[in-house]
């Protein structure tokens, strides 16, 4: 019985196979023939122009370079009364044999015939000698003026410019010479110390040469510190952002730590900071400072600020505990107390509350010896019991005298007030 | 002459074994023996005739017989009513046992179709019966996964996550959203084959041809699968219990190989020799390969580190304050991450079932265990369900009734366990690098912290058993209740007035608590706690009139019927708290134990949607041999606009009973064959929203409002449109022709089923492209493109005896589809292009070639010297990278060099059933074949591309392409200029994913033992049998992923997109023991 089923079993399959079978035959396409308008020209600029014919094939291409070269390869997707026309520059230099390519190919891609038409030898020569780029590694700025072939190129103050390698950029297929000597871009040295000419000349061999002339700029002269903060490591405060005060007058940074954290954080704070001057440099006992290094400030220290041109001014660096600013509106039923996140502090009211306008009761908790002598909202001096408009949030200065550290500076706390 | 065929027929029957005649001179004598039945028990009363003559007798109370033969050619003859007709050759002996087996007559068995129960000799359409018992030898919780391979003409495919749905595709795919079959449990549609407890299914039957669909009308396109729950009989009464319990895993041949920590550091050597890696660079030195014994992982120091160095001292660990962990981990040799992941899973299932009836009465009661573990770690799924169909008949002319069930499932941890996709834990599996162990050294009381990648530059993947674990309490929980009441009244004879109230609802809840994490490179910073719930109400209320009646020689059947279904997708809320958990105890968190902040809900809005249809059918027969039947219904429905609210689906087909002619009457084998062929039309509006023909608006404070009046400080409320409707779509149409035969040869030995098909369906429903200023407007349906589906499938069963009491019967089902997109909207260039997460432009549905094709581009070797990159223009190519097939001939790479690359649409897919049985024993074992598809090999873009910083297969390392070795697989593995793997490269589909996804597998086999009826009656049970099982015992496939069994599996939840293996959860390998007991 189950060689009976073998048959019912082989006759099945030969219908299956005889349904299933769509394998697709893949035929050779007729080769393709094509004209050009002509088989000189220079690179990068004669335009060349092919008519392609057409054949019954899947895709048909130009191939202006040739089989053994991509560039610039056509696949001609419409024809127009059997003919497409193709418009071409060539980008390099030398004889190509042009040839267009038809392939026909499967659905699934396994299978690919092709047929090449008789190609044409195209000869392209170049006359471009133009140096378009001209830099040196450290180099600020370059004007190229063409037609008077001059480059000026300006350097960094210091730069020694007896030995500079310049870095330029001329036309393709063109040699590039000082004198006798050929250059190439980022290794030949050269004295720059008067104008330097390059010569460049063409794949054609005609030649023109540029003046190179190298201007050293001054030493800068800012030495001021344009922002300083750090983050403590310690694990009440671990991995928090500390903001600063800076005083250019009395030079001092103060790196405000906020309240209620303990003292010892301090002892463990990673730095960073940015400068005004592109050259300038920051310095701890002599050495400059390396960004998020991790300092001890339980007691101050100095740091020193030096300008390119060595001018240096000595600043305090000073970690401060800040005095917190709580804020209250007694006024309202219920009483609305402020929340403190660092020194953001956050007072929510409900809605109808009018808030262009509220008194506002402000309480300072400070260490001992540390005093607020004066506070400022957005601005305008402000007392407690003063009336505060929240629309946006508000500011709160607060100069701070702190005897202990023999110290002024200035805090800044942010009121925002959210309707419910 | 008919002797002798049946002879030759018998010898061919047991080929392969000797039989003996032997032919000896004629002698009168007495032959006795016992005559039994397939159980074995003894058969009284049954008559024995020695063929040809007068002479015969009957078998006496214990089943034994004596008569008198001429000689050794007699032939004896055993007949019963209801068993076949056997008869023996007496040869030589002297006693002549045999056993009768039940006479099986498949052709008058009754079969269920719509709104009606049919003579399966009767059937015109294209209808597969599928047996119960086989269905139900797979070990799985929803319908819909037990039947792949067991119906001609069916597809179907799904993975191994406990109570997950498999995709069922009825003759191939019939619209591009989705084709679901409808499922008629008890007469009650559905799409859900979960609302049913398999074990209570009876039979179940799959309407495949318009002929038998279409009185389904608008929902029949994917074809109609009917399922029939088991009822009490009258007359007995009886308690049953079947129950298994056993273990599943994923075989250790399933995994992909990957790179162990060794071999990972030279990996690493030559990909990125200067680089300073954190967890070698430091301490351990990677160009000579030392690794170090421990990594360190906290905000300020992140390498690893020898044993006994300062910074690997245990009481500097900490995880206290995720913010400021100090965690110290061992280097492992080489983490096997779907080790940990994986386990051997506990599977069982007790079903209790007591039934019975008398005239007035009959009741079938059940109760239902299923419980799965997942084979990942802390997932699993349960379930508990009861069902009780009744039916009372007071007098002869009234029927009333009900069929109903109630469960109640729980899956846990579904989304981390069963998902695919890369953040699944397979895929996690191989995001993970080797060298990171599952837990770290832990504290000084040994509470371990997970081990993760912390460390930096050793990816993004996450330690999938730490997921595993902080997910363990997710919960999804549904209730759901199926079910209907009917009453049937004959006023008159013949005339059948039946009603049928039928309601399917379900209750849906989840819970997802989000943990935050310490160890990963993209940490989880906030705990947040998600849950929705939802729910569903849908009725149908069916009213039908049965006619039938025979004049003469003419048997003519009516039906009509109203039916209304109303489908309500309820309300859902969806809340959500985010952040502010100081407990992550799951007995704390709640949406009310949070500090009172980040917390938000959303609801999603339901969707109404009814459907009302007339419909009728004549069915007519003419002298048992020439049959007739046409079909028409009509339905309308509310999420079409006025032009097309109804729909008109008609159907006819016609048979012919050859067999029952005179001239075939000389044709002895042929028992029973018909000829049948139908035509109609079948509807879809699956992919149509309720509100399609409604444009929506609503508020939304970020969207609509504006501050028209120019105030500065308020909002004026505004209102905008959400969705744009579409008043002209219309149903999607299916035109589905079907010609074949049923025969019965043999007197049923072997029974030959074969339907060819054609369907075409046209006005396809596709989601309407957004114009390029439509804003957030989201896009009706709307009507484009014709696709066809044609083939052809057969089913052949064929059952006897071997030799002696070795009975078998064998089923092959054969299904073969070819589907084409004919058209998509008139311009042959027009595509549907589809994504997979990581790589663009996969899938290609355009007219002439399947739906669903992968695109891209070729594999064409390498590009061996610079001559060849010179030659061949593709993006960043280089020596050692490889290069792809310039097909138009223009030599350069570009989209005109893409093509079709495979198709994930199987050639064929076949399944066998074999059973075996030997007195007391039984044996079967079910074979699927699934033939010609390709698979997307998605896992291949991780662990072979490099894009993403993970695991790494050896492919990379072992068989990239060198110098001297240009017959590799992958490009150069090198850094710099040596890198071979370009962006181009990475960034783009081609073949190199493409793999053939044929397999052959063994799916189920299972050995039984009937303990012999007089030993079980003894402890009073009437039948008692054990078994053991196994499920996915081999798999022969090229495949080299770790389940060739996704073929036709969407992803993107688009029809669109098969067949791709996105990290899919593998079928597990299953052993059981069972139990089946009838009191």
């Amino acid at each position: 019985m189950m060689r009976k089923f073998t048959y019912y079993l082989l006759a099945f399959f030969t219908i299956f196979f005889v349904n299933g079978c769509n394998e697709e035959d893949v035929s050779s396409p007729p080769s393709s023939s094509f004209t050009v308008d002509k088989t000189t020209g220079l690179s990068g600029d004669t335009e060349f122009t092919f008519v392609v014919e057409q054949v019954n094939a899947k895709a048909i291409a130009l191939l202006p370079l040739g089989q053994e070269l991509s560039d610039g390869s056509v696949l001609i997707s419409s024809f127009v009364d059997g003919k497409a026309t193709i418009k071409y520059k060539y980008n390099k230099v030398g004889t190509f044999n042009a040839v267009v390519v038809t392939s026909n190919y499967s659905s699934d891609g396994e299978e690919i015939k092709r047929s090449y038409s008789t190609p044409i030898s195209i000869t392209v020569t170049s006359d471009k000698k133009e140096i378009s780029a001209f830099t040196f590694p450290t180099s600020t700025k370059t004007v190229i003026t063409q037609p008077a072939k001059t480059i000026v190129v300006t350097v960094p103050f210091g730069t020694d410019v007896t030995a500079l390698k310049a870095n330029f950029t001329a036309s393709p297929f063109t040699s590039v010479s000082v004198g006798s000597t050929a250059q190439v871009s980022g290794t030949t040295l050269n004295s720059f110390a008067s104008p330097v000419v390059y010569t460049v000349t063409a794949e054609d061999e005609t030649s023109v040469s540029y003046t190179v002339t190298v201007i050293v700029t001054a030493a800068e002269t800012d030495n001021t510190i344009k922002s300083f903060s750090a983050t403590a490591i310690s694990k009440s405060l671990a991995s928090k952002a500390i903001g600063s005060y800076i005083d250019s007058n009395l030079k001092n940074v103060v790196l405000l730590i906020p309240d209620g954290a303990n003292a010892e954080v301090k002892d463990s704070l990673k730095v960073s900071y940015t400068l005004n001057g592109a050259f300038a440099k920051l310095k701890l006992g002599g050495k400059v400072l390396k960004q998020d290094t991790l300092l001890n400030l339980t007691a101050s220290k100095t740091l020193s600020a030096e300008a390119q041109d060595g001018t240096a001014d000595d600043y305090d660096l000073i970690a401060a505990i800040a005095p917190k600013l709580s804020l209250t509106f007694a006024v309202l039923n219920p009483e609305v107390s402020g929340t403190n996140s660092d020194f953001n502090i956050g007072l929510n009211v409900l809605t109808g509350t009018t808030i262009n306008s509220i008194v506002t009761t402000a309480t300072i908790t400070a260490g001992s010896g540390v005093t607020v002598t004066v506070m400022e909202a957005d601005g305008n001096i402000f007392v407690s019991g003063g009336s505060v408009d929240y629309t946006e949030p508000v500011k709160f200065t607060l100069t701070v005298n702190d005897t202990n550290l023999g110290v002024v500076y200035e805090v800044v706390y942010t009121a925002t007030v959210t309707v419910l | 002459m008919k002797n002798l065929y049946k002879i030759k027929l018998r010898i061919i029957m047991v080929a392969g074994l000797l039989t003996l005649f032997t032919s000896l001179w004629a002698q009168e004598r007495i032959v006795s023996g016992t005559v039994t039945d397939e159980n074995g028990s003894t058969m009284p009363g049954v008559n024995v005739l020695v063929k040809g003559t007068s002479t015969g007798a009957a078998t006496d109370v214990d089943g034994n017989f004596k008569i008198n033969i001429t000689d050794d050619q007699s032939t004896l003859v055993f007949s019963f009513v209801g068993y076949a007709t056997s008869e023996i050759i007496v040869g030589s002996r002297s006693v002549v046992n045999i056993q009768l087996t039940p006479d099986v007559q498949t052709l008058t068995e009754l079969v269920v179709t719509g709104y009606s129960v049919e003579k399966k000799a009767d059937i015109i359409g294209a209808v597969s019966v599928v047996n119960s018992k086989e269905l139900l030898q797979t070990p799985t919780a929803n319908l819909s996964a037990m039947l792949q391979g067991r119906a001609a003409g069916v597809i179907s495919s799904g993975g191994g996550a406990p109570g997950e749905a498999a995709k069922v595709r009825i003759r191939g795919f019939s619209s591009f959203n989705g084709s679901d079959p409808l499922y008629v449990i008890d007469g009650v549609p559905t799409t859900d084959a979960n609302r049913v407890n398999p074990n209570d299914v009876e039979s179940i039957q799959v309407l495949k041809d318009a002929t038998s669909a279409s009185i389904y009308g608008s929902r029949a396109a994917g074809g109609v699968i009917i399922v029939t729950t088991k009822q009490g009989k009258a007359g007995s009464m009886s308690i049953n219990y079947n129950g298994y319990g056993g273990m599943t895993y994923v075989p250790k041949s399933y995994q992909p190989d990957m790179l162990n920590t060794s071999e990972y550091a030279q990996y690493l050597k030559l990909s990125d020799p200067t680089a300073n890696h954190p967890l070698f660079g430091i301490q351990g030195d990677i160009n000579t390969n030392s690794l170090p014994d421990f990594y360190v992982t906290s905000p300020s120091l992140k390498a690893g580190f020898a044993a006994g160095a300062a910074e690997v001292d245990p009481s500097l660990y900490t995880i206290e304050d995720y913010s400021s962990i100090y965690q110290i981990t061992p280097v492992s040799a080489g983490t096997n991450w779907f080790d940990e992941v994986t386990r051997n899973a506990g599977i069982q299932n007790h079903q209790l079932q007591a039934s019975g009836g008398s005239e007035k009465v009959n009741y079938s009661v059940s109760f239902n265990y299923f419980k799965q573990q997942g084979v990942y770690v802390n997932s699993g799924y349960k379930r508990y369900s009861v069902r009780v169909n009744t039916a009372f008949k007071p007098n002869k002319h009234i029927r009333i009734g009900e069929n109903f069930q109630f469960s109640n499932e729980s899956f846990q941890n579904a989304t981390g366990g069963g998902a695919r996709g890369e953040a699944s834990a397979w895929a996690q599996s191989f995001r993970m690098v080797p060298y990171i162990p599952v837990y770290d050294i832990g504290d000084a009381n040994g509470n371990l912290g997970w081990g993760g990648n912390g460390i930096g530059s050793s990816g993004n993947g996450t330690n999938p058993v730490a997921q595993l674990y902080r997910d363990k309490n997710d919960e999804n929980l549904n209730y759901k209740m199926f079910g209907n009441v009917f009453a049937e009244v004959n006023p008159i004879k013949d005339l059948t007035l039946r009603t049928s109230f039928g309601v399917d609802m379900g209750t849906y809840f989840s819970k997802d608590l989000v943990i935050k994490t310490y160890e990963r490179a993209e940490n989880t910073g906030t705990t947040a706690l998600n849950q929705s719930t939802s729910y569903n109400l849908n009725w149908t209320w069916s009213n039908t009139l049965n006619y039938s009646k025979t004049f003469g020689d003419h048997t003519v059947k009516l039906l009509a019927g109203v039916e209304a279904i109303k489908q309500n997708i309820g309300d859902g809320i969806t809340t959500q708290n985010v952040n502010t958990f100081d407990f992550e105890d799951p007995d704390f968190v709640s949406l009310n134990t949070d500090q009172g902040i980040g917390q938000n809900s959303s609801s999603t809005k339901g969707q109404l949607r009814t459907l009302a249809s007339t419909f009728g059918r004549l069915d007519y027969t003419f002298k048992d041999k020439y049959l007739f039947n046409a079909t028409l219904r009509r339905d309308g429905s509310s999420a079409f606009g006025k032009q097309h609210t109804y729909g008109t689906f008609p159907a006819f087909g016609l048979g012919w009973r050859i067999s029952q002619e005179s001239f075939m009457q000389s044709i002895s084998f042929i028992s029973d064959l018909k000829l049948r062929g139908g035509w109609g039309q079948l509807g879809n509006q699956g992919p149509v929203n309720g509100r399609n023909q409604y444009t929506t608006f609503g508020s939304n404070a970020g969207l609509s409002n504006y501050d028209i009046n120019r105030t500065q400080n308020s909002l004026a409320i505004g209102y905008s449109a959400f969705n744009a409707s579409s008043q002209t779509t219309k149903w999607e149409t299916s035109e589905s022709t079907n010609i074949g035969f049923d025969a019965s040869i043999l007197e049923g030995k072997v029974e030959v089923s074969f339907n060819y098909f054609n369907i075409d369906t046209k006005d396809l429903l596709v989601g309407q492209p957004p114009p390029p200023l439509g804003g957030l407007l989201s896009q009706p349906a709307i009507n484009l493109g014709k696709m066809r589906n044609r083939g052809f499938d057969f089913n052949i069963t064929n059952r006897g005896k071997i030799i002696g009491d070795l009975d078998y019967d064998v089923t092959l089902t054969f299904t073969h589809f070819k589907n084409t997109a004919i058209d998509l909207d008139g311009n042959p260039a027009t595509f549907f292009s589809g994504n997979a997460s990581r790589l663009n432009n996969v899938w290609r549905t355009q007219a002439g070639h399947p739906i669903s094709s992968f695109y891209g581009y070729r594999l064409d070797g390498f590009y061996n010297t610079q001559a060849e990159v010179d030659a061949l223009a593709m993006d960043g190519a280089k020596v050692g990278s490889w290069k792809f097939r310039d097909l138009n001939g223009d030599n350069k790479i570009d989209d005109n060099d893409k093509a079709f690359i495979g198709s994930p649409q199987p050639k064929f897919i076949m399944g066998i059933n074999l059973g075996l049985k030997y007195k007391a024993f039984d044996f079967s074992t079910f074979l699927m074949w699934n033939y010609g598809n390709d698979l997307f090999n998605y896992t291949k873009y991780w662990t072979d591309m490099r894009v993403f910083v993970g695991g790494v297969s050896p492919r990379v390392l072992y068989d990239g392409w060198t110098p001297e070795n240009h017959n590799a697989t992958l490009p150069q593995l090198g850094s710099g200029d040596s890198d071979g793997y370009t962006t181009f490269i990475r960034a783009n589909s081609n073949d190199y994913y493409i793999e053939d996804g044929s397999y052959l597998r063994g799916k189920t086999f299972q050995i039984g033992y009937t303990i012999p009826s007089d030993l079980a009656s003894k402890i009073g049970i009437t039948r008692a049998r054990i078994y053991v099982q196994g499920q996915n015992y081999f798999t022969i496939t090229k495949y080299s992923g770790p389940d060739p069994d996704i073929s036709i599996q969407n992803t993107n939840n688009s029809e669109l997109n098969m067949g791709l293996d996105n990290a899919a959860f593998p079928n597990p390998r299953q052993f059981l023991v069972g139990l089946n007991l009838t009191f």
